[in-house]
């Protein structure tokens, strides 16, 4: 079956990818500069729940069209 | 959008099967460091060795009872040494309902429940719920944990929630009307018995504006399902999954055969006889399913026991994932009556699609002698008189003969007088072993 993803932009995964792994850098820093602080510890766990997601669904996707040199 | 993840769900055939491979090898990497399971079960496998599919046949499955024996006695209790994640970590309780033996506990923490909760966003996305329905969620969920995916699934993508647990059935059907419930969630059994009950308060559930319903917890054959279209003028879609696994496989709106939720599980669908050969398309098998980014219960190569038949790679929906073209039953259900390979799922789809004056039904296998016998309790909508009830049953006979090979002695229960399941039902009982 020919994939549809011909018709989706391989960059835009690339560049989605890429923000997700700036998000979770930056919850990681906030999470350590609130350690202690349960707002903040258990906030940031939260979100970096959401971006395991995101990894799974996303950036696993754009590391194996990438390895193929794109879609 | 068509798509809940257009990317993944229409990836190239070999591409998925590469990144299910690649995340079968970082889950076994990771199972092998966390949990005291599987650093024992898999101490001389190294997980780098995995490159196909062929590879993963090599590996050893597991099932229910090894969980039950991970579990039983073993600390931290009471998950014991299937726990993927520190004990602190673990956030939700689930069990099994424990209808094969003891239950088994599930822990989730907060990661692994978004997971979960994910496949559930493209599960009812596929069956077209979106940010406009409002679903009703007709049970009180306790420790199992469907529904509880179902609510939280639909409540990320949007819809309106509305939990209908604490209320007995003609309260259901009232609340449904009163918040005019768009949608519904609940096993196939309920979504008839709803209906008629709604029929006996007056109401007709085909007017109750329910426009798509999603079963859960019983098998669903096809001819149950158009019956539940037809009952509520609704689409109706199935799915199939166990606590353990998550939900794996479901309908998109084609309701054409059921989808593997790829690329969350590596689904291998593998001969009823060895488990060692992945049968061809068209073929019955059992369901092994590996959760591919669930770290707080890893689970790999897990033996669902439900029998499938494979079917086609993709679907005219566009995406790309391998199809099951029918749930057969439960591979712990298939048995030999007189020497006949039988599965109570063939009497159901006999009596939902040629006799629709049935609504339930019993069947029960038992030593008569040296013999077994086989017999089925059918209950009428309504009364009916000797002569209709005679009918039927040579009608009921011959139309099983044909479809199982075996003679059922029929007999004809009063309308309401079986037992009604919420639940899973316990329509088969099998007693030659008591």
């Amino acid at each position: 079956m020919k994939s549809a993803i011909r018709d989706l932009d391989p960059d835009l995964l690339k560049d989605m990818d890429q923000k997700i792994r700036e998000i979770e850098r930056l919850v990681l820093d906030l999470e350590e500069m609130g350690k202690g602080m349960p707002v903040v510890e258990k906030n940031t766990r939260s979100i970096l729940s959401f971006t395991h997601v995101l990894r799974f669904g996303i950036s696993d996707v754009a590391g194996m069209l990438d390895k193929q040199g794109g879609a | 959008m068509k798509y809940w993840n257009p990317f993944a769900e229409t990836l190239a055939r070999e591409t998925l099967l590469e990144l299910e491979v690649k995340n079968l090898r970082k889950i076994l990497r990771y199972a092998k460091e966390h949990s005291a399971f599987y650093k024992a079960r898999y101490k001389d496998i190294n997980p780098e060795d995995i490159r196909s599919r062929d590879d993963v046949r090599n590996l050893p499955l597991i099932d229910k009872e090894d969980l039950r024996t991970a579990q039983e006695e073993q600390e931290p209790y009471p998950f014991g040494k299937m726990l993927g994640v520190p004990f602190d970590e673990v956030t939700a309780f689930r069990q099994t309902s424990g209808t094969t033996g003891k239950p088994v506990y599930v822990p989730e923490t907060y990661e692994s429940w978004q997971w979960r909760v994910e496949v559930w966003c493209q599960l009812l996305w596929m069956a077209g719920f979106r940010e406009t329905d409002r679903v009703f969620v007709p049970f009180g969920y306790n420790v199992y944990v469907a529904f509880w995916e179902g609510h939280y699934g639909a409540e990320k993508l949007g819809c309106e929630v509305v939990p209908g647990g604490a209320l007995d059935t003609k309260g259901r059907i009232n609340k449904m009307s009163e918040v005019k419930a768009t949608a519904l969630m609940n096993t196939p059994t309920y979504g008839l018995y709803m209906a008629e009950t709604a029929r006996k308060m007056g109401v007709d559930p085909r007017k109750m504006g329910i426009r798509r319903m999603l079963c859960a917890g019983e098998p669903l054959p096809e001819a149950t399902r158009r019956r539940l279209e037809e009952t509520w003028a609704a689409e109706v879609y199935d799915h199939i999954g166990g606590t353990e696994p998550c939900a794996w496989a479901a309908m998109c709106e084609e309701r054409n055969g059921l989808h593997i939720m790829e690329p969350f599980f590596l689904v291998e669908i593998l001969d009823l006889e060895s488990l060692r050969r992945e049968v061809a398309e068209g073929e019955l098998g059992v369901a092994v399913v590996t959760p591919l980014g669930r770290r707080s219960f890893p689970l790999v190569r897990f033996n669902t026991k439900d029998v499938v038949r494979k079917g086609s790679d993709g679907c005219s929906c566009g995406r790309t994932s391998m199809m099951i073209s029918k749930v057969a039953g439960r591979a712990d259900e298939l048995r030999k009556v007189r020497g006949v390979l039988f599965t109570p799922v063939s009497v159901e789809e006999v009596l939902r699609e040629e006799f629709p004056a049935i609504g339930e039904y019993e069947i029960v296998v038992a030593k008569k002698g040296a013999m077994d016998e086989i017999s089925l309790k059918v209950e009428p909508q309504e009364e009916m008189g000797a002569d209709m009830i005679a009918e039927l049953t040579v009608e009921i006979t011959e139309r099983l003969k044909m479809k199982t090979n075996l003679r059922f002695r029929i007999e004809f229960a009063k309308p309401g007088e079986l037992p009604r399941y919420t639940l899973k039902s316990r329509r088969f009982k099998d007693l030659r072993g008591e």
